[in-house]
């Protein structure tokens, strides 16, 4: 109904109700809830710490501390990790990286899965002591200072590889990596010397498919080269 | 305007008080008669107000919103002190539904000034009666937006609010029929 449309008697009638009610909010009443109004908004105005204060030492304080402490170590985990994470990160970011560092491996192709299973069976030797090498010297990456460390102690694979001369070194691609590679060139000088090994006991085809998937791991990798280099040198 | 409170303007709380605060005071004396109950539920109201952070549904009216928490607050008094709402629960309607005489505006003017006969002929309506009649005068209400707020259908407020007029009229106009009802 629109307020037009009101009958004029009505009108008059709620009029003079209007103009006949004396009663009025005390000033006391208005000034108490004008005073309440502004100090709730001077309170949600006030500082950080304050409000800080006042929710951890509010009624229900227990779970809030709880909360708190739990939010802290969260916080702290999460800066413990960028720190890690950062401390991990090569200095030189323009040197490509390894193939077998930057990506997982490959998975097996489908003619694998089609293989014979006493070819497969014979291939898995040399296969799973290459994947291992190649598990261990990514550990050995991720973790370039303990490697520094266990050198100076006891100098094991890489520890010699790091001492070594770069022209000895495999890959000419890898050696503008110096530190982060290393443990990846030793994984592959070792595939490189299994491969050799298998071409001489005259295993063809798993020599063949040891190639291919280093070729795969490493696609600048002169393997011909490589192999007639460490025939020289055995 | 509460918006703008809430998003620090203090003087929109000021401007949005004085512009409620008579109507909304006056509606719930009316509605409970008694000025200190008044008083109380007034202030809890507004106090209720400034604590809750949120803001009222855009579609509804800041008016409907503040005169439904008013009468929620006093509801939920009357629940705890036990307080039988409805004295004229089993008022017949019809009884009051007769046509009024005295429509034209030189008997409008002829009404009792007198603030106590208001306050008795008002007192004497049922309070469904009463509240949408004091909802309209004080709170200044449309039809449809007292039927939101007392959740009631249109056509009963607007019944209500026709009959309350009728039988305020009447009594103001004829101090005998308001004897003869007290």
């Amino acid at each position: 109904m629109n307020r037009d449309q009101h009958e004029p008697h009505e009108q008059a009638l709620l009029e003079h109700f209007r103009a006949h009610s004396p009663a009025e909010p005390s000033a006391e009443l208005d000034a108490r809830i004008l005073a309440a109004a502004r100090a709730a908004q001077e309170s949600s105005k006030s500082s950080w710490n304050q409000r800080l204060h006042a929710w951890l030492f509010g009624p229900g304080g227990r779970q809030r501390w709880s909360l708190a402490v739990a939010g802290l170590a969260c916080v702290g985990i999460g800066v413990s990790l960028t720190w890690r994470t950062l401390e991990q990160t090569p200095d030189n970011y323009g040197a490509p990286m390894p193939r077998a560092v930057m990506a997982p491996a490959p998975a097996a192709p489908m003619a694998d899965a089609e293989a014979p299973q006493g070819l497969l069976r014979e291939q898995a030797p040399a296969l799973q002591s290459y994947s291992q090498a190649r598990q261990k010297a990514e550990k050995k990456q991720s973790t370039p200072v303990l490697a520094d460390d266990t050198g100076k102690q006891a100098p094991d694979e890489a520890g010699v590889l790091l001492s070594a001369p770069s022209a000895e070194l495999p890959m000419a691609a890898v050696e503008s990596v110096p530190l982060a590679g290393m443990a990846a060139k030793l994984d592959t000088e070792k595939a490189l010397m299994q491969l050799l090994e298998l071409r001489r006991a005259g295993k063809v085809e798993e020599a063949q498919r040891l190639q291919q998937r280093l070729q795969l791991d490493y696609p600048q990798l002169d393997i011909e080269a490589q192999l007639e280099r460490l025939e020289k040198k055995h | 305007m509460l918006r703008r409170y809430r998003l620090g303007d203090a003087e929109a709380f000021a401007l949005l008080y004085q512009r409620h605060r008579l109507g909304l005071f006056r509606f719930l004396c009316g509605l409970c008669g008694d000025p200190t109950l008044a008083e109380e539920v007034f202030q809890d109201t507004w106090m209720s107000l400034i604590r809750s952070q949120s803001l009222q549904r855009e579609a509804v009216l800041f008016k409907t919103w503040l005169y439904q928490i008013a009468r929620n607050r006093l509801i939920d008094h009357w629940r705890k002190s036990g307080r039988q709402q409805g004295r004229h629960e089993a008022f017949d309607e019809q009884l009051h539904d007769r046509p009024c005489s005295e429509t034209n505006p030189e008997q409008q003017l002829s009404l009792s000034r007198d603030q106590e006969r208001l306050q008795a002929a008002l007192a004497d309506l049922p309070p469904e009666q009463r509240e949408v009649f004091l909802l309209r005068a004080h709170g200044d209400l449309e039809l449809h937006e007292i039927a939101e707020l007392t959740r009631t259908p249109a056509e009963t407020v607007k019944s209500r609010l026709r009959y309350a007029l009728q039988k305020l009229r009447r009594l103001l106009a004829d101090p005998a029929a308001e004897e003869l009802s007290a």
